[in-house]
């Protein structure tokens, strides 16, 4: 799986770079705190569900399912790809988040500790939430579409929920695991759903 | 004979497509050439046999065993480079060196350099034909004992396509290698294949040592009277032209003792293919 892995990252070292630079761009213009900390993680994981329609292209999972590799560790290796995509972008998001606060204030290092896992959180949500929409219905402009509305409403009702959670608790760190786990759920759920669609299909 | 691979009653229909019930054996140590029209069921019977398609029935076995998990057993090149257009050689070479156990870096170096790839360039860099060269120095560089080439020299020139069927009979020269070809080009597989199975609307219609279809099978011309004095039980398959019909018969050498006012010539592999594609069987 590692093999599958690093050719990902291979692939897409230079748009996480350019995806890095448009998102500093972005936070700077936009000047949002938690922006800051959840938008370089959720535009890198975007990368994960890209690498598969790269793959469907050049016929590559044809090849490597044909070699002998099996198809669960295909899928498997989207998803480990989309969790250090969603990593690297987390590390983004902080460097930007303290280059901000030496340019504007020190608002956005205030909430790190507890901003930071939420960065990550999303980005896994969002990464496995895309990948799990791929692999059921296929490369096509409405798989974007798809991809796009469920991850909207997915991250929506967790928000919403986790700031009725901190509002009632009013304990950040117990929200941020809560969300965690329900993460957790969310990616075996799509990981699950994945494998199942993915077995079935002729490559 | 031990086979290399064994397909019993293999099912897959797509629509209105379908290969219908195949039994086909690949002995250990020989090469294969699948012939047959284009939508006969070649790359389905391939992609069956790799696991890239799931068949509907039927049981295929790889070097004994239904498991197609084993890395490195296998090495397939398919009709298009499999790899992304912005990997070098160098690049490729790396990761299978990753993923194969029995990788062997020098080979593919020196393969690559065979076939005149400087290890630098990306895929995109290069033409059809010498991208599927490093499919092809990939699948020779990790120790495969069976190789499934489906339509690999499509894109090569004749020179190249020489050089690559020669670097085939040196990889057959292992006793455990054995290897399916399959390709539109029948004079590369008149030249390297020791076996020929031909399929037909999903069915195959012939699996038979090459030599012996070489040997027995011809093609006789002339006006239909004549040819069909022939008899029937003789003609495999008849195809009436304007001016005459040609019949392509299943032992050359009895009919051309029992007839010999007649011209008999030997048929090549696409003489038989397009006389049964083409043609009324008999």
């Amino acid at each position: 799986m590692t093999t599958l892995v690093r050719k990902d990252l291979i692939l897409i070292k230079s748009s996480i770079v350019s995806l890095s630079i448009f998102a500093a761009v972005l936070c700077f213009l936009l000047r949002v705190p938690l922006v800051t900390y959840i938008l370089p993680a959720v535009l890198l994981v975007s990368l994960a569900s890209a690498s598969i329609r790269w793959d469907e292209q050049c016929n590559w999972d044809r090849y490597v399912v044909s070699i002998g590799v099996d198809r669960n560790t295909i899928v498997r290796s989207k998803f480990v790809t989309g969790v250090i995509l969603a990593l690297i972008g987390t590390a983004i998001g902080l460097v930007i988040s303290i280059s901000m606060s030496y340019v504007y204030d020190s608002g956005y290092v205030a909430s790190l500790v507890t901003a930071c896992p939420l960065g990550f959180i999303i980005g896994i949500i969002v990464s496995s939430v895309s990948v799990a929409v791929y692999y059921v219905t296929g490369n096509s402009v409405k798989t974007q579409y798809i991809s796009v509305v469920a991850n909207i409403v997915v991250i929506s009702a967790l928000i919403t929920l986790s700031m009725v959670a901190a509002e009632a608790f009013g304990d950040l760190t117990l929200v941020v695991l809560a969300l965690a786990a329900v993460a957790a759920v969310i990616v075996y759920t799509c990981y699950s759903v994945s494998c199942r669609r993915f077995a079935g299909i002729d490559l | 004979m031990e086979n290399a691979v064994e397909v019993r009653g293999l099912r897959k229909s797509y629509g209105d497509y379908e290969i219908k019930g195949l039994d086909l054996d690949i002995p250990a140590g020989y090469i294969v050439g699948l012939i047959g029209e284009n939508g006969a069921g070649k790359t389905t019977l391939i992609k069956c046999i790799t696991g890239a398609n799931r068949c509907d029935s039927g049981i295929i076995k790889v070097f004994g065993s239904s498991d197609r998990t084993v890395l490195g057993k296998i090495g397939v090149v398919f009709d298009e480079c499999c790899f992304h257009k912005m990997m070098s050689g160098k690049q490729i070479g790396d990761l299978m060196a990753d993923l194969y156990p029995e990788w062997d870096q020098s080979r593919y170096e020196l393969l690559m350099e065979k076939f005149g790839i400087s290890l630098d360039k990306k895929v995109h860099e290069l033409s059809r034909g010498m991208s599927m060269k490093i499919q092809v120095a990939v699948e020779l560089s990790h120790g495969a004992d069976l190789v499934i080439l489906d339509e690999a020299t499509a894109g090569m020139d004749p020179a190249s396509r020489d050089e690559f069927l020669d670097i085939v009979m040196e990889y057959m020269q292992d006793d455990r290698h054995s290897m399916l070809m399959s390709s539109h080009i029948t004079s590369d597989l008149e030249r390297v294949a020791d076996y020929i199975v031909f399929l037909h609307g999903g069915r195959i219609i012939m699996s038979e040592p090459k030599d012996e279809i070489l040997d027995r099978y011809g093609v006789v011309k002339g006006g239909e009277a004549q040819v069909l004095a022939i008899g029937r039980e003789n003609i495999a398959s008849l195809r009436r032209e304007s001016y005459s019909v040609s019949a392509l018969v299943r032992d050359r050498h009895a009919v051309k003792e029992a007839f010999p006012e007649l011209t008999v010539d030997t048929a090549s592999l696409d003489d038989i293919m397009v006389l049964i594609v083409r043609g009324d069987a008999a």
